[in-house]
């Protein structure tokens, strides 16, 4: 870069040629001033009318699959563009097929260059395939634009805010690989009388017993039968499954986190999740995590549905852990319980199964709650995951409700 | 607008021209460009010292090519691999000396008819030994290094404060009936700077260009529209800078004298017009007062 007092320099240079009728001074004056000025408005207008976007086409996508950035670069005006360098911050727990990656000063982030020549009204899409590593919440940006004139005597720089996300689920497998039933979660007995109804969906009409509420008399079919008829609700019959995630994978939580059990407790979760509601049951999600949510921060939770949604909502949860837990499990469980849909089954996936959460669970069987426990703790490095778990038998015991967390009270 | 351009940013997309081939063709623009700076100098000191511009004339073309060969052999043994730094320096300098020597030799025996043991004062040799070991100098510091986007600059800078002030020098020399022949390097020296701006102009821009893709390894295909662009702006400078300082210089200068002369007294007019207009109610309001003044004295 030239400092500008040597612009000034040339136009008294200029000036003085003027003065002095000298033309070999004008010509001397006039390179170096139309060098600078051009340098300088090159420099000034590079980034005008220029728009560069990024695109994903599939932004969500399951560990091992290979997804397509799209970067395009348009110049919109008559100058060119003869160079342009756009550094993009690229997340790690991704791997780039096409480009260049170097080293970034912020952590789990690289930098992706790639340079562009564009011409006047031209633009160019380039296609970078990625290849989806690790499992996370991953955001594209923002990038670095830099510029320039033709000589390189000025550079510019524009920041680009992040605009892209992409959203990569755990890997799920079938149950059957981890010797799992999805109908395990709910026992081997069947009722014969059921506790709930379902208010919304009246299957038919019975006679009336007392007891009954007066304000589901059907009198259609009163006046018909000539005996008071109440209407008959389905059941219900909707199996909820809720689905605790414990992100503790070592004794104490600040010592860090061990990543590959991390993983088998998030794979197994993804796993009984999507099973389970593949077969029309409802599961809820809740990991003892906190989650930045408008800034405002909360635990992730996903609330109980059978909807063809859920699977996508508990995936992009569960994909978004980051292993920093918040609160025990059992706390979490405690906070949790009394708002769980009535019959629910509580599954806990930990590796950490402290005798707080068998006592504590051991509470909930007693009153009646189905309970499992998987612990992935001690084991590592198995890509089936088969056996690579066990289930807790959990004591049946009391909740000790006097030791309730005054804490817990105020969350 | 369409989409001109759909490409796959893989490595190794097409390729025209490798970086070490560009960085030659810098190499050589650069020397070139250092001897159209150095050669006006070269003459002017050949003109001061022996009055007489065809020494420095016939100078010219063996110290172009001490300079360039100097050069060029120190870059290209210093980009060769498997060779020590000293083993380096030590090959480039003697290669460098011999040809300078063989030069000089062939050069004082062949085209100036002189003796390289002669030790009269007029002796072209005496100036022609320490020329040829400036440029041999010149030509090894500029071998060593690699020729990068700040040092072009600031030869870009060196280059117009040494020609504004050779153009200075030889300004007031040439109207000095002392220095007669300085008349003649003055009227090519314009042919100097043109070329000078040109090719430090064209380098600057190629230097740019393997700063951004040379750390590649490779420059890319954009190389064709990047060279086009740049001869484009640097005719356009050239045009603009010749076309402005030749019509302002005489014609135009004259013109614009004209022009602000002619303002001149049109405005001289209008304000004596102004006045003169005014001097009427002024004389006026001056006797009024004189005679109130007056008035009013009497009374008292």
């Amino acid at each position: 870069m030239i400092e500008r007092y040597w612009l000034t320099a040339a136009i008294a240079l200029f000036l003085a040629g003027l003065a002095l009728e000298e033309f070999m001074l004008l010509l001397v004056a006039l390179f170096f001033f139309l060098t600078f000025s051009s340098a300088i408005l090159w420099s000034r207008y590079v980034f005008s009318r220029l728009r560069i976007t990024r695109s994903i086409k599939e932004n969500r996508a399951f560990c091992g699959d290979t997804v397509t950035l799209e970067v395009e670069v348009a110049n919109k005006k008559l100058l060119p563009l003869l160079w342009l360098q756009v550094d993009d911050e690229f997340p790690t727990g991704l791997s780039l097929i096409d480009g260049y990656l170097t080293k970034s000063e912020k952590p789990k982030k690289m930098n992706m260059t790639s340079y562009f020549s564009l011409a006047p009204y031209h633009s160019v899409r380039r296609y970078f395939r990625i290849k989806c590593l690790e499992r996370g919440v991953y955001h594209f940006g923002p990038a670095t634009l830099k510029s320039g004139d033709p000589f390189g005597i000025y550079k510019k720089t524009l920041d680009v805010p992040a605009s892209e996300r992409l959203i990569v689920y755990p890997a799920v497998e079938p149950l059957e690989k981890f010797n799992i039933k999805a109908d395990q979660f709910f026992g081997e007995i069947r009722v014969n009388s059921h506790l709930y109804q379902d208010p919304v969906y009246p299957v038919g009409v019975r006679p009336f017993r007392p007891g009954d509420s007066p304000r589901h008399i059907n009198w259609r079919a009163t006046a018909r039968m000539r005996d008071l008829q109440t209407k008959k609700f389905d059941h219900n019959v909707t199996m909820q499954l809720s689905l605790f995630v414990d992100v503790r994978t070592i004794e104490r939580p600040y010592w860090g986190t061990n990543r590959d059990t991390m993983e088998r407790v998030i794979k197994l979760a993804a796993s009984i999740a999507c099973e389970t509601l593949n077969k029309g049951y409802a599961v809820a999600l809740f990991v003892n995590e906190l989650i930045s949510f408008y800034s405002r921060f909360a635990f992730i939770k996903v609330h109980s549905s059978s909807h063809r949604t859920q699977a996508r909502m508990i995936l992009e949860a569960l994909a978004a852990v980051r292993s920093i837990e918040a609160l025990p499990i059992h706390r979490m469980i405690a906070l949790e319980q009394n708002k769980l849909p009535p019959g629910a089954s509580v599954v806990v996936i930990t590796a950490m199964p402290e005798p707080s959460l068998l006592k504590y669970l051991g509470g909930l069987k007693k009153s009646g709650q189905g309970v499992i426990l998987f612990d992935l703790g001690g084991r590592s490095g198995s890509d089936t995951m088969a056996g690579d778990y066990r289930i807790v038998n959990v004591p049946v015991g009391e909740i000790n409700t006097a030791k309730k967390d005054e804490r817990l009270a105020a969350l | 607008m369409g989409l001109n351009a759909r490409i796959f940013s893989a490595p190794g997309t097409t390729q025209i021209i490798k970086g070490p081939i560009l960085l030659w063709t810098i190499s050589i623009i650069k020397y070139t460009a250092e001897l159209c700076l150095l050669f006006p100098w070269l003459y002017w000191l050949a003109a001061m010292l022996y009055r007489d511009l065809n020494t420095a004339g016939f100078m010219s073309f063996p110290l172009a090519l001490l300079l360039g060969l100097t050069g060029l052999l120190t870059g290209y043994f210093y980009q060769t691999s498997g060779m020590s730094t000293i083993k380096k320096t030590v090959l480039s300098s003697t290669v460098g000396l011999l040809a300078s020597v063989l030069f000089i030799y062939l050069h004082s025996r062949n085209v100036l008819s002189v003796s390289l043991i002669s030790f009269d004062i007029n002796n072209p040799v005496l100036f022609l030994l320490p020329a040829a070991f400036l440029f041999w100098w010149r030509g090894l510091l500029l071998g060593l290094r690699e020729i990068m986007g700040d040092d072009l600059l600031a030869f870009f800078i060196r280059g117009f404060l040494a020609y504004a002030v050779i153009v200075f020098l030889l300004m007031y020399q040439a109207k000095n009936p002392l220095f007669p022949e300085m008349i003649y390097l003055q009227s090519s020296l314009s042919y100097y700077i043109t070329a000078f701006f040109l090719l430090t102009l064209m380098s600057l821009g190629l230097s740019n260009l393997t700063s951004i893709y040379g750390s590649r390894g490779k420059v890319s295909f954009i190389f064709m529209r990047w060279v086009a662009v740049l001869i484009l702006l640097v005719t356009i400078i050239a045009v603009l800078a010749l076309t402005i300082s030749s019509a302002v210089s005489y014609d135009l200068w004259q013109l614009f004298l004209g022009i602000l002369g002619a303002v001149y007294a049109v405005a001289g007019f209008l304000i004596y017009l102004i006045f003169s207009l005014l001097q009427y109610p002024v004389a006026w309001f001056v006797t009024f007062l004189q005679k109130l003044l007056a008035g009013r004295g009497v009374e008292t």
